[in-house]
C-alpha cells in the first residue's frame, strides 16, 4: 500500500511539473530536473526491487510527456537507481552532502546522455554549456532549498 | 535472494532498451496517448487559473497585436528580399559594357511562363530582339514592343535557342527548349565531357546575348537509342517566381535589320487555329 502511495504520489507530481512548465525556473531557460531529485529521494528511502520498478514506471510516464524515445528514461532512471544502490553500500548516504553529489552526478549524467542523443541538433557552446552544466547544478541548488524547507517544516512539527 | 534486485535490475534495463530499439520502428501512439491522459484535468485546471488571473481583453488585445507585428515581419522580409534582388541587378548591371535598362515583370501570360510582359516600352528604348536577363541569368528575348510595356518570349518557350559553351570555352553548342523549365543541348561532339553540375554559359554567336552569361547546369545526360545523346539543362532562372528582369542595348542596328525581315510561317492549321513560326530571312 505505502509503494502504491508513493508511484500515485510521484505521477501527481509529474504531471503537475509537466503542466506548468515555468514551475521554478529562470526566465523559461533553466528548469531543475525535479524528476531526478524525485528518482534520488525515492532510491534513498525505498528498497532496491521497489527503486527498480519505480524508475521504470516513471520513466515510461517521462517519455510520454517529453516525447522522447520510448524506454529512454527509464534506461536513465534505472541506471540512476542502479548507481545510488552502489553508493549508498559505499558512502554514508544520510549524510547531505553526500546525497547533493548524488543528485548532481545523477543530473549531470541525464543531461550528458540526452546532450549525445540530440548530438545531430544544431546547437551553440552556450546553449550546451547550460544544458550540460548550470541546469543540474540549479538542480542541485533546488535540492537544498528543499532539504532546508524539509528541516524546518519537521523543527516546527517537533516543537509542537 | 542476493541477486535477485541484480535479476531484475538487468530485466527492466535490457527491456528499456529493447522498447528503445523498437520505438524506432512502432511509435506506441495508443499507448503514449493513454499516458498522457490523465495530464488533461492538470492542463484545464491550469488553464483556468491562467485565464482567470490574466485579463481575457488583453489577451485578446495581445494577440491582435501579435497579428499586426507578423504581417509587419512578412511585409519587411519581402521588401529584405526585394532590395537584395535590386543590388543584384546593380551588380550585374556594372559586368556589361552596354546600356541596361531596369524593368518588372507585369504579368505571365500562361502558366507555363512561356512569355512574360514587362513595364518597358518602345518610349523607354526597348527594341525587338533585346535579351532580358535577371541576376541569375539568361530569362528570354523581347519579341514585341508596344509604347509603354513589351512581351518576352522566355526560354520556356519552344522556339527558344541560345548559342552556348561550356566554362573552359572548348564546346561550342546549341542550347533549345525541352520541357517546362528545362533546356536540351543537342548535337554534341561525341568526344564532349560534360559532367553531371557542370555549368553553361552563353557563347555570343547569334549576336543576341551577350557572351558569358550562364545559362544553367547540366542535370540529366540522356542516351537515345542510336547511341546519340544530349545534354538536360536546367537553368538558374525560375520564371515562375520572377520579379526584376533588365535588358541590354546591344546592337540597334542588327535588331532592327533582324526584326523587320522576319516573317510568320504557317505550320498546321488545327480548326481555327493556326500555328505559325517566325523565320528570318
Amino acid at each position: 500500500m505505502r509503494y502504491f502511495f508513493v508511484i500515485i504520489l510521484s505521477l501527481f507530481f509529474l504531471y503537475f511539473i509537466s503542466t506548468v512548465p515555468p514551475f521554478l525556473s529562470i526566465k523559461h531557460v533553466i528548469q531543475p530536473d525535479l524528476i531526478i531529485i524525485l528518482v534520488v529521494f525515492v532510491c534513498l528511502n525505498f528498497n532496491e526491487i521497489f527503486n527498480y520498478i519505480f524508475s521504470f514506471i516513471i520513466g515510461f510516464f517521462c517519455d510520454a510527456l517529453t516525447g522522447t524515445l520510448f524506454g529512454f528514461h527509464s534506461f536513465i532512471f534505472l541506471f540512476i537507481s542502479y548507481i545510488t544502490a552502489k553508493f549508498g553500500n559505499f558512502f554514508y548516504k544520510e549524510r547531505f552532502l553526500n546525497r547533493m553529489l548524488l543528485v548532481l552526478i545523477s543530473d549531470l549524467l541525464y543531461r550528458f546522455i540526452l546532450v549525445i542523443m540530440n548530438f545531430n541538433e544544431s546547437k551553440s557552446i552556450i546553449t550546451i554549456f547550460i544544458f550540460v552544466f548550470i541546469i543540474p547544478v540549479y538542480t542541485v541548488f533546488i535540492y537544498t532549498i528543499f532539504h532546508i524547507l524539509n528541516r524546518l517544516l519537521k523543527r516546527i512539527y517537533v516543537q509542537r | 535472494m542476493r541477486s535477485r534486485p541484480k535479476i531484475l535490475f538487468f530485466s527492466l534495463f535490457f527491456l528499456s532498451i529493447l522498447f528503445m530499439i523498437l520505438s524506432s520502428k512502432f511509435t506506441f501512439y495508443s499507448f503514449k496517448n493513454l499516458l498522457i491522459y490523465p495530464v488533461k484535468p492538470f492542463n484545464f485546471f491550469v488553464d483556468f487559473i491562467g485565464l482567470t488571473f490574466q485579463n481575457r481583453k488583453i489577451l485578446k488585445d495581445d494577440m491582435t497585436t501579435i497579428f499586426q507585428k507578423n504581417l509587419e515581419i512578412s511585409r519587411l522580409k519581402f521588401l529584405e528580399y526585394e532590395n537584395q534582388n535590386l543590388r543584384n541587378l546593380l551588380q550585374m548591371k556594372d559586368r556589361f559594357k552596354h546600356e541596361v535598362i531596369f524593368s518588372e515583370v507585369v504579368s505571365q501570360e500562361k502558366f507555363a511562363g512561356e512569355f512574360l510582359t514587362i513595364d518597358k516600352g518602345r518610349v523607354d528604348g526597348v527594341e525587338e530582339g533585346m535579351p532580358v536577363l535577371s541576376s541569375k541569368g539568361i530569362v528570354g528575348k523581347v519579341i514585341s514592343v508596344d509604347r509603354y510595356s513589351s512581351f518576352v518570349e522566355t526560354f520556356n518557350n519552344s522556339n527558344f535557342k541560345v548559342g552556348v559553351m561550356d566554362k573552359e570555352r572548348k564546346l561550342f553548342m546549341l542550347c533549345y527548349f525541352y520541357k517546362t523549365g528545362l533546356l536540351k543541348v543537342e548535337n554534341v561532339q561525341y568526344d564532349s565531357k560534360l559532367k553531371i553540375g557542370d555549368s553553361i554559359f552563353t557563347s555570343g554567336f547569334g549576336k543576341i546575348f551577350p557572351e558569358n552569361i550562364p545559362v544553367g547546369i547540366v542535370v540529366k545526360i540522356e542516351f537515345l537509342e542510336d547511341g546519340d545523346f544530349f545534354y538536360v539543362i536546367k537553368p538558374f532562372e525560375n520564371i515562375l517566381s520572377l520579379k526584376e528582369v533588365f535588358l541590354l542595348k546591344m546592337d540597334k542596328e542588327f535588331y532592327r535589320n533582324r526584326y523587320e525581315k522576319t516573317k510568320k510561317q504557317e505550320i498546321a492549321r488545327l480548326g481555327w487555329f493556326t500555328i505559325y513560326k517566325r523565320v528570318f530571312e
